[in-house]
């Protein structure tokens, strides 16, 4: 019997810890422990002999840190630890589990270990899993979601076995990357993962508290191994360890909650499985309920297609906005990471991510795009894009499950798409359209989204996975299109049990004041039911309906988000604004008042030639500021403060010099050496190098050497800027100084950070040493005199 | 040898002094304006933390420059002279977790200025964590000031023996990069002498 068949009916019990069995046959401190699987292969037998006997079903192979970054013969490891586990088998059903455990090193952007390298090392440890024979792979102890998407992928790339999941949560109910337990389930349901669950970490009792959560939100077994209890002390409070008895009894609640799955980890013995099992054997295995949540989520949250309209942010769309254009063009990723923040405090549920332009490669800036905003924000994401293969790029690097924008309902579409919604897991958007366009009528509408669930059940996507849009064409160009897109939300609704999403704004299209047009229609939509709709969040007045309709629907208990709005969006008399003082823009600089500053910079730039506005008044301020600052005058957080100001004073008038702009001063390649991963220092004198008009190449922190050349010949700046934070990584930058004159011999270098000094400059052959920024901003003048 | 954790779930009861944030910004005379975002600063700091440390209680030996811990043998000249009169010593690590690395990231991102700020206010959170854990060691115990990796002349080479000793991965929730930074970066490992 397979082991999914056994679970099927029956409870299916894990053994407790190996590391604790190890010490007591003497394993040191500090030693490899699965180089015992060869130094000491009866030892590991015994070990699972002693579970398996004390009733155990699964033996979990030596394993844990069996991974090419601890190990150097992964394979031949990993081949003795599962024979070793296997040759303690006695009896029908019992299994050998391989064991894998997280690499000991955070991903990027938490840590500096790449997804896909995290990936490789994985695969290694499954190959040599699978062909050794075991019976599951069970992933376990692991805190980051996105280490665990990389595992879970491994295993699904390189072996047919069953995957068992497990994370850790602290005393508050989250992983240490902060994901709740919802977006956990969805992002490992998604990745169609067999059983979900939690390990190590907490004691069974305390586990308990967050054992519902986990089975109200899963629809497959759930797993529970918890510690014996370690030693801990919460707030003062020191908590022991539990004997067998107690967490045998612990467990038997669990148990009645649910739970499929049940063992230990650290420091439960033989012992513990075995009052473990005197437990179970009185209880009555609960059949496992399916959930028809439809569930999104980012790496820490988790957002449900419930009551509530979702709002899915639509401002990362190129779509008739040319700042964003400019960005995408330009690469300027810090641009769409404040559009993205401002629409999340502007509260979007989900942010849409579309890049698609024909001149940039949108598989390379569609990932660099999911990946620096999901560093920032919480949100999850909709990835928006008709191109299959930047889907799966960007489906592959996104830290949760996504929200798919779009499949419909062509043929090479459903072909094209729903495999990788299989694979990667997702919510996928269908849209009402075909080959032969898009149906005028709601029963045309909803015949194709039904040819899409099907297609989609064939290809194991369950339906409370899907969401249809029914679409919605512009009402100046043909008068009824607006009232068959609500019949069609209705009709599918209703009649197909799925979702509906809606782009609102196309309606309006040829229209003069388009938001009235859209809130009306946004209005009416949220009349027939719609779920989720892709909005400006900026739109006050869209919000205003919103926020009231839920009120109005009963959505909202005592009113209290209407009330919360609406004392965040007092109603502004226009009479009482126009309080305005006699600032000076140069005055608003040095004294840091940014509001002061856009507004003065408004008004001069009417009649004041902008290139003027910077050579006459922005750069004397700058350098009044920045002379008190070298004079000790002021200090850096007053230096800063003026360069925001300044930054924002350019941004206005940088408009209106448009494609001339002729103020550049020369081009500088900023980099944080490799190795080093703190970069707030650079980043200061990035800005304030900006302020002084210098294009800036901003490569980031962990930068290798030839990242650094490569850009330094591709945008021709004469000098780079180097900085590093510790003992540790000033070879990596002298290493990179020396390829850079090798290449580049005319480059010349500044370095600056925490550990340097004019003579560890030296020592490197750095050209110039930096003590802050400002010394920065003059040697970069002098350069490019 | 277990490591023992410690957590503490509200980060309101440390102290975060304005004039330690100060002296990190390296400020030495502070305004209104400078003062109010501080004050935000260490308000919004809170939400941003998971407070947890893990520590031992080791034997030591002190031989001339070499301090035995047991798990690693030490040669720093500043480390033995401040364990010089000790038997036994605490080894702890503690950190505000990966989060606030997160937040500290958002923060500059939007406003640099803000960003600084918020980076000073959580050194001066995870000093006071330190403090705390110091506290609560020395309530019954006599003790030495602390001591880092990095310190003197104590190589931080050795913060891979401590961490890996404390299970601070699994623990904490802290990593190593290959040059020897902890990950999250606002995280502290100490030795404290028992007299």
């Amino acid at each position: 019997m397979s082991v999914l068949t056994y679970l099927k009916n029956n409870f299916l019990i894990f053994d407790g810890g190996m590391g604790t069995e190890l010490q007591k046959k003497g394993i040191l401190p500090g030693e490899c422990s699965e180089l015992w699987n060869k130094e000491h292969p009866e030892v590991i037998t015994d070990i699972h002999k002693g579970y398996f006997s004390a009733g155990a079903n699964v033996a979990t192979a030596n394993t844990f840190g069996a991974n090419s970054l601890k190990i150097s013969n992964v394979e031949e490891i990993v081949t003795l630890a599962i024979n070793n586990a296997k040759n303690a088998i006695t009896k029908e059903n019992q299994f050998v589990a391989l064991d894998i455990g997280p690499t000991g090193k955070l991903l990027k952007p938490l840590g500096n270990l790449e997804f896909e390298d995290a990936i490789k090392i994985f695969s290694q440890t499954v190959i040599a899993g699978d062909k050794a024979g075991a019976d599951l792979i069970i992933i376990e102890t692991m805190s980051d979601p996105y280490e665990l998407k990389a595992a879970v992928l491994a295993a699904k790339e390189n072996s047919k076995l069953p995957i068992f999941a497990t994370f850790v949560l602290d005393a508050t109910g989250k992983t240490l990357t902060g994901a709740d337990v919802e977006s956990m389930v969805a992002l490992l349901e998604g990745l169609g993962v067999d059983a979900i669950g939690v390990n190590c970490s907490l004691g069974a009792e305390q586990l308990k508290l967050f054992v519902p959560k986990i089975i109200n939100a899963s629809s497959v077994p759930v797993i529970v191994n918890p510690n014996a209890g370690m030693p801990v002390v919460v707030d003062g409070k020191t908590f022991y360890k539990q004997s067998p008895k107690e967490f045998a009894l612990a467990m038997g609640d669990i148990a009645e909650m649910g739970a499929r799955v049940l063992g230990g980890c650290c420091g439960t013995t033989p012992e513990h499985i075995k009052e473990l099992t005197n437990v179970i054997k009185t209880k009555k295995a609960k059949p496992i309920e399916k959930k028809n949540f439809t569930v999104v989520s980012s790496y820490s949250r988790s957002c449900c297609f419930n009551a509530k309209t979702v709002l899915i942010g639509e401002r990362i769309n190129p779509t008739g906005k040319p700042k964003l254009k400019e960005a995408l063009r330009n690469q300027d990723f810090d641009y769409i990471i404040k559009e993205a923040i401002g629409q999340e405090e502007h509260g979007a549920n989900i942010l849409d991510v579309n890049v698609g332009l024909p001149e940039i490669d949108e598989e390379l800036t569609l990932v660099r795009a999911v990946k620096e905003i999901q560093e920032i924000s919480t949100l999850p994401l909709q990835l928006d894009t008709s191109n299959p293969i930047a889907l799966e790029s960007a489906l592959r690097v996104y830290n949760g499950k996504a929200l798919i924008n779009s499949v419909n309902g062509k043929k090479e579409s459903m072909e094209a798409i729903l495999p990788l919604v299989e694979k990667y897991g997702g919510v996928v958007v269908a849209l009402t359209l075909d080959e032969n366009g898009i149906p005028d009528t709601a029963i045309g509408r909803f015949e194709i989204a039904k040819r899409i669930v099907e297609k989609a059940f064939e290809y194991g996507i369950d339906k409370k996975d899907i969401i249809v849009d029914p679409l919605c064409l512009t009402v100046s160009s043909d008068k009824n299109a607006p009232k068959v897109t609500l019949e069609s939300i209705e009709l599918i609704k209703n009649n197909l049990g799925v979702k509906t999403s809606l782009g609102i704004s196309n309606v309006s299209f040829g229209l003069p004041q388009r938001e009235v047009v859209n809130s009306v229609f946004f209005s009416h939509a949220l009349q027939c039911g719609l779920d989720a709709v892709i909005m400006n969040p900026y739109s006050e007045l869209m919000q205003k309906i919103y926020y009231a309709h839920n009120t109005l629907m009963g959505l909202d208990e005592n009113c209290q988000e209407y009330i919360n709005f609406a004392s965040n969006n007092p109603v502004v008399d226009s009479k009482t604004t126009n309080n305005s003082t006699n600032i000076t823009l140069d005055g608003a600089i040095v004294k840091g008042l940014k509001n002061e500053a856009q507004k003065c910079a408004e008004t001069l730039s009417v009649d004041m030639n902008p290139l003027e506005i910077i050579n006459n008044i922005i750069i004397p301020a700058l350098n009044q500021v920045g002379e008190k600052y070298e004079k000790g005058q002021i200090f850096l957080p007053q230096l800063l403060m003026s360069a925001d100001t300044a930054t924002i004073a350019f941004n206005v008038i940088k408009e209106k010099l448009g494609e001339n702009d002729s103020s550049q001063k020369g081009e500088i390649v900023l980099a944080t050496v490799k190795g080093d991963i703190h970069d707030i220092g650079k980043n200061i004198v990035k800005v304030i190098l900006e302020n002084y008009g210098f294009k800036v190449y901003d490569l980031g922190k962990d930068v290798s050497p030839e990242s650094v050349v490569e850009c330094v010949k591709m945008s021709g700046a004469k000098l780079v800027g180097l900085s590093a934070l510790m003992t540790t990584t000033v070879p990596a930058m002298e290493e990179t100084i020396k390829l850079l004159k090798k290449e580049n011999p005319a480059t010349k270098v500044m370095v600056g950070g925490a550990v340097l000094t004019e003579e560890y400059a030296k020592m490197i052959k750095a050209d110039k040493y930096a003590k802050d920024a400002m010394e920065s901003v003059r040697y970069a003048q002098e350069i490019y005199k | 040898m277990l490591p023992i954790l410690i957590q503490l779930s509200d980060s309101r009861q440390l102290t975060i002094s304005k004039k330690e944030v100060l002296r990190y910004l390296g400020v030495k005379e502070s305004n209104d304006q400078l003062d109010d975002l501080i004050e935000k600063a260490i308000d919004s700091v809170h939400s941003t933390v998971s407070l947890k440390a893990s520590y031992i209680r080791v034997p030591i030996l002190v031989e001339g420059e070499e301090v035995d811990f047991g798990f690693d043998k030490v040669k720093s000249q500043s480390l033995a002279k401040n364990l010089k009169e000790c038997k036994e010593a605490f080894v702890f690590v503690a950190s505000l977790g990966v989060l606030n690395d997160k937040a500290i990231e958002k923060n500059f991102k939007l406003d640099r200025l803000n960003g600084a700020i918020f980076d000073c206010v959580s050194t001066t959170l995870i000093e006071s964590f330190c403090d705390y854990i110091n506290e609560y060691f020395g309530e019954k115990n006599v003790l030495r000031p602390r001591f880092s990796p990095g310190y003197g002349d104590f190589s931080i080479e050795h913060q891979r023996s401590i961490l890996s000793v404390l299970d601070a991965y699994k623990n904490v929730g802290i990593t190593l990069t290959d040059s020897l930074m902890m990950i999250p970066s606002k995280s502290v490992t100490a030795v404290v002498g028992i007299l």
